[in-house]
């Protein structure tokens, strides 16, 4: 190969330097430590300009062959304005390679397998590293700037200026240059004080800067870091539980559920708990799920997955689960919120249309929240979908001491104060159809009655508000809609009747469950009081037909299923090693943010 | 001669329920509890304001018609005369041997539902009696009874006084020249204008209703009797009722309270409310309430939950709604329609009658439809004051749905009950049967001294 370049060698640093280069490639000026850096590099770079060759600078004992300076070289045929080009480094004898210089937290190495799916360049602004080559078209347009103290101030300057005349850096990521240096030595920062002069002398320096430390590039090494390990090396999950409170509801015994699920499962990946200290002292999670590391805070580290286990109420969630998670899962519960419209922020609009595009994965609780998600949100070919239906396993919802409770004299109708919920309306339907038999209100206000008792669910111990289901006469849940309807599979699990209003969804999980009570859909109040009045008489009520999606012999599945119906989503979507969705995602966030 | 003896065999009925209720009677008048009691309760009615005074407050809520709050100002009494009766009516009749007086919350004439036709039966039998009855109303503050009511109801009682919460006695009766002009001393008027009734009338019983009681029974005079009606109400804090000599209830649950001299008292149907002739229709549902709150809520409920279902199931059912809920319910919807006018023609052609109000009480609908031989759906407070032997032919739910499923029985059934119902009833409403205990009960002292 005939030389095509100067070299500028950096001896300044401590090191051993490899003599593998000789003048037979090019020119070779090295600056030693008691030279002056800058006044030898402006002197290389008269050299090369005379002799119109590309000038490579190198330091820190690197070596790189010839091979690769062509490959960096190459570079410069695919694009006439890439003014210089760097290749990555490696660190001697592994597979890791060193990240670019971003602020997007922690440096993680990268693994050689991340590295091949990210494009073969990146472009940057004007960046220091330990090898870089410039252009001659660049060299030749150089003139010398005095000032700078340090060799990186001469340098960079020189780079600067290239890109205020529409030079950039190519960043030749196929191009691995092995080295026993560290990071800091091979993305070099500026001296304070050439810094400083740089900013003051051209300060969109600064924007610069700026643009190379939010590099996406650079996000997404690190999240490749987390998404393909070495092997041996378990993938990090984050499991956002925030939403848990310190109270009992339904959103805690889904979560709590869920987690017993990936506790029993023991899968091998490292499951990491974003949860408030309160709600992780109230529930017990040390104890539940003892080997699940637990973490609060603002989100630090970088994992192959991050799993919000309900629906994403704002943007600002999205984004951050993006820039912490390679794959973004959301469990879609319901519509309902965008559906009543009343009680539910304007930044779920855009977060669940965004979610629908760009989400790796939406897992459903239920076909039928699936249905209602994509009628409302079109769901983007680049999303994997599936549903993931929480445990229909009774034993998973009978507490051991109720679980033996005997039949008591209320009738247990369930719900809150929202209006799809119909809970008030319903207590004061039942309580005048049936006015000799005493009923319990659970979750919101109810109407005076002689023969209703309104019990405010969250203020109620757990074991008491278990109590009320196991020993209703019947449970009523008189809901529009629901995502899955836990009280109705907590009800059918103690062997309670239960009756709910006519839904797809109530198909669907008599379909998928088996339980001895019966589950009695009815369509109107008449039917429902009718119902009712069947079930209080002991008379045979005409329920759904259980089991008609199992196999014979099949048991409905349980949290553990539950749990690895979510991680196979993920690890699937992690088989097809596809960055292009994560980069349109990346995007759309970054034109958000810059709208915002 | 079969009709003969069919009379002869319900007089030895009556006569040995007569004998029964003596019996019982008897035992409690004997009873040493009873006796014991009886010269404490004479102490306590002579040392009713000092007692007052540490006895603790009742356990239930205050009622509407309780004391006026000290904070008000002293009223004075003004006399407003009712005015010239209206001609025509069936007075009670005046001069009996024996005075009572009758203190409630609300005129019982003219009739507006069951509790008020119940109330207004009991005083004609004490008038029938030889009771002298002097009717004394302290309406709740807004139910005050219009002017045109109160002439009507002057009309029938020799003896009324209406006191308003403002302070006007509106009144026709022998002693309302004594009542002019009254000055107040309390805030509570009712016990003060009881007390003048009392020193110019001079009964030897005073009948008030429960919620009055505790009112109304510290102004007693020492030795006037005290009869308590508890209506359908079951029997609460008994320090509320710690002077009544007698209580009279619709529920025979409550009768059967030990140490209390509680006697069952429902209401009489005279022949005339039975109207022969007419053909029933056996899909037409005849459905009457007042105008009493419980009664429309029945209604509203009826036609929310029962009527649909029988409608389903029976298209060809006909309803018609009778009585002052008409006013109230406007819409009746496909196959219902309202009637005007007084309800007992309807029962003669109704298949079936319903009784809407779940609440406790007389039931007057239910009385007049097994009196007329018809079938009756109702719920279980219908039965207070029905005599027992009826309770088999009334078709009791429990809730709507139940109450719709007697009605399409009843619907399907070929015979509803007809003439055997209708003798039963008849022989049941009889005034002998309904007050045989009552009038045991005031035969004796200390009603009779």
């Amino acid at each position: 190969m005939t030389a095509c370049y100067d070299l500028f060698l950096d001896r300044t640093r401590p090191g051993t330097w490899p003599a593998v280069f000789s003048e037979k490639f090019g020119r070779i000026t090295a600056v030693d430590r008691e030279q002056d850096g800058p006044a030898m590099w402006w002197q290389a770079v008269a050299e090369a300009k005379l002799r119109r060759r590309h000038l490579v600078a190198l330091s820190a004992s690197l070596a790189p062959d010839q091979a690769l300076l062509a490959g960096l070289i190459a570079a410069f045929a695919i694009d006439p304005m890439f003014g210089t080009a760097q290749p990555r480094f490696a660190k001697a004898g592994t597979g890791w390679i060193w990240p670019l210089p971003s602020d997007a937290g922690p440096v993680a190495l990268v693994p050689r397998t991340g590295l091949e799916m990210l494009a073969p360049l990146t472009i940057t602004a004007e960046m220091l590293a330990a090898c870089i080559v410039i252009r001659r078209e660049v060299v030749a347009a150089m003139d010398p700037l005095d000032g700078f103290c340090s060799l990186g101030g001469a340098i960079l300057s020189a780079l600067c200026i290239a890109r205020r005349r529409g030079f950039r850096n190519a960043v030749v990521n196929r191009t691995v240059l092995e080295t026993d240096q560290p990071g800091t030595v091979l993305y070099p920062a500026l001296a304070a004080k050439d810094a400083a002069l740089l900013t003051l002398r051209y300060p969109d320096h600064a924007l610069a800067a700026r643009a190379n430390a939010a590099l996406e590039e650079a996000e997404l090494e690190l999240l490749l870091a987390a998404a393909y390990p070495e092997p041996g090396v378990p993938r990090r999950l984050l499991m956002d539980c925030r939403g848990l409170d310190p109270i009992h509801n339904g959103t805690s015994r889904y979560l709590l559920g869920m987690l017993d699920g990936f506790a029993q499962l023991r899968p091998d990946w490292e499951i990491v708990l974003q949860v408030a200290p309160e709600a992780a002292a109230f529930h017990q999670l040390a104890t539940r799920c003892p080997s699940f590391p637990q973490v609060n805070g603002d989100i630090t580290r970088h994992y192959a997955a991050a799993v919000l286990l309900h629906q994403p109420w704002s943007l600002e969630t999205v984004a951050e689960l993006h820039r912490h998670g390679f794959l973004i899962l959301f469990s879609m519960l319901d519509t309902i919120g965008w559906d009543i419209l009343y009680p539910t922020p304007p930044t779920v609009e855009p977060a669940w249309r965004f979610a629908a595009r760009h989400a790796d994965v939406l897992a459903y609780i239920s076909a039928f929240s699936q249905d209602r998600f994509r009628q409302r949100f079109p769901v983007s070919a680049g999303v994997k979908e599936g549903v993931v239906r929480l445990s229909l396993l009774p034993q998973e919802y009978r507490h051991g001491e109720q679980a033996d409770l005997t039949e008591g004299e209320h009738v247990l109708i369930m719900g809150n104060d929202y209006d799809h919920k119909a809970l008030g309306p319903t207590a004061a339907l039942l309580c005048a159809a049936f006015p000799f038999q005493a009923f319990v209100s659970l979750g919101g206000s109810g109407p005076p009655a002689v023969n209703l008792r309104v019990v405010p669910g969250g203020a109620m111990p757990d074991a008491e508000l278990q109590a009320l289901v196991a020993s209703a006469r019947a449970v009523v849940f008189p809901s529009f809609i629901e995502g899955f309807g836990l009280p109705v599979v907590e009800g059918l699990s103690y062997g309670r009747p239960v009756l709910v209003r006519q839904s797809p969804l109530w198909r669907e999980i008599a379909a998928h469950a088996r339980f001895e009570a019966p589950l009695i859909a009815y369509e109107d109040e008449i039917e429902l009081i009718e119902q009712l009045d069947a079930v209080l008489a002991g008379r045979a009520a005409s329920g759904l037909a259980f089991g008609g999606s199992l196999s014979l012999g099949e048991s409905a599945a349980g949290w553990r299923d539950a749990a690895a119906g979510l991680l196979g989503l993920l690890e699937a979507r992690l088989q097809a090693r596809d960055i292009e969705h994560w980069r349109s995602r990346s995007g759309a966030l970054r034109i958000w943010r810059g709208r915002a | 001669m079969d009709r003969l003896a069919e009379q002869a065999n319900e007089i030895a009925l009556l006569r040995d329920r007569a004998a029964r209720l003596e019996g019982a009677l008897q035992a409690v008048l004997t009873s040493s509890s009873w006796w014991l009691t009886r010269p404490m309760r004479g102490v306590a009615r002579a040392l009713q304001t000092p007692l007052q005074l540490w006895r603790r407050p009742p356990a239930h809520p205050a009622a509407p018609s309780e004391p006026a709050k000290p904070a008000e100002p002293v009223r004075n009494i003004t006399f407003e005369s009712i005015g010239p009766e209206d001609a025509g009516r069936t007075a009670l009749p005046p001069d009996g041997q024996h005075k009572a007086v009758w203190v409630g919350v609300d005129l019982p004439y003219p009739v507006r539902d069951g509790g008020g036709y119940r109330v207004h039966r009991l005083l004609n039998r004490l008038a029938a009696r030889g009771w002298d009855v002097l009717v004394l109303i302290f309406p709740h503050a807004g139910q005050v009874p219009p002017p045109s009511r109160m002439r009507e109801a002057a009309a029938v009682y020799p003896g009324l006084l209406v006191l308003d919460p403002e302070g006007r006695l509106h009144g026709r009766s022998p002693i309302d020249v004594a009542l002019r002009g009254l000055p107040a001393k309390h805030t509570d008027l009712a016990p003060e204008v009881l007390a003048r009734v009392q020193d110019a009338f001079a009964p030897e019983a005073i009948f008030v209703e429960s919620v009055l009681a505790a009112r109304i029974l510290p102004a007693l005079r020492p030795g006037t009797a005290a009869v308590v009606d508890l209506g359908a109400a079951p029997l609460g804090d008994e320090e509320a009722l710690p002077e009544a000599d007698l209580l009279i209830t619709l529920a025979p649950a409550v009768a059967k309270m030990p140490h209390r001299l509680t006697v069952v008292v429902g209401a009489d149907l005279p022949p005339a409310c039975a109207r022969p002739g007419g053909s029933a229709e056996r899909h037409q549902l005849l459905l009457v309430g007042s105008a009493h709150p419980d009664d429309v809520a029945g209604v509203r409920h009826f036609l929310r939950f029962a009527w649909p279902i029988i409608r389903r199931a029976a298209p060809a059912a006909e309803l018609a709604i009778v009585g002052g809920v008409g006013a109230t319910i406007g819409q009746v919807g496909a196959g219902g329609r309202l009637l005007a006018g007084p309800p007992d023609p309807a029962y003669a052609e109704a298949g079936i009658v319903l009784s809407p109000a779940v609440t406790p009480g007389f039931r007057l609908e239910v009385a007049k439809a097994l009196r007329h031989g018809r079938p009756v759906v109702c719920w279980p407070g219908a039965l207070a004051g029905l005599p027992g032997e009826l309770h088999p032919l009334c078709h009791v739910a429990t809730n709507w749905v139940m109450f719709a499923r007697h009605a399409l029985r009843l619907l399907e059934a070929a015979d509803g009950g007809g003439e055997a119902v209708r003798e039963t009833a008849e022989r049941a409403f009889a005034p002998e049967c309904v007050y045989a205990e009552l009038d045991a009960a005031l035969a004796r002292p200390p009603f009779i001294r």
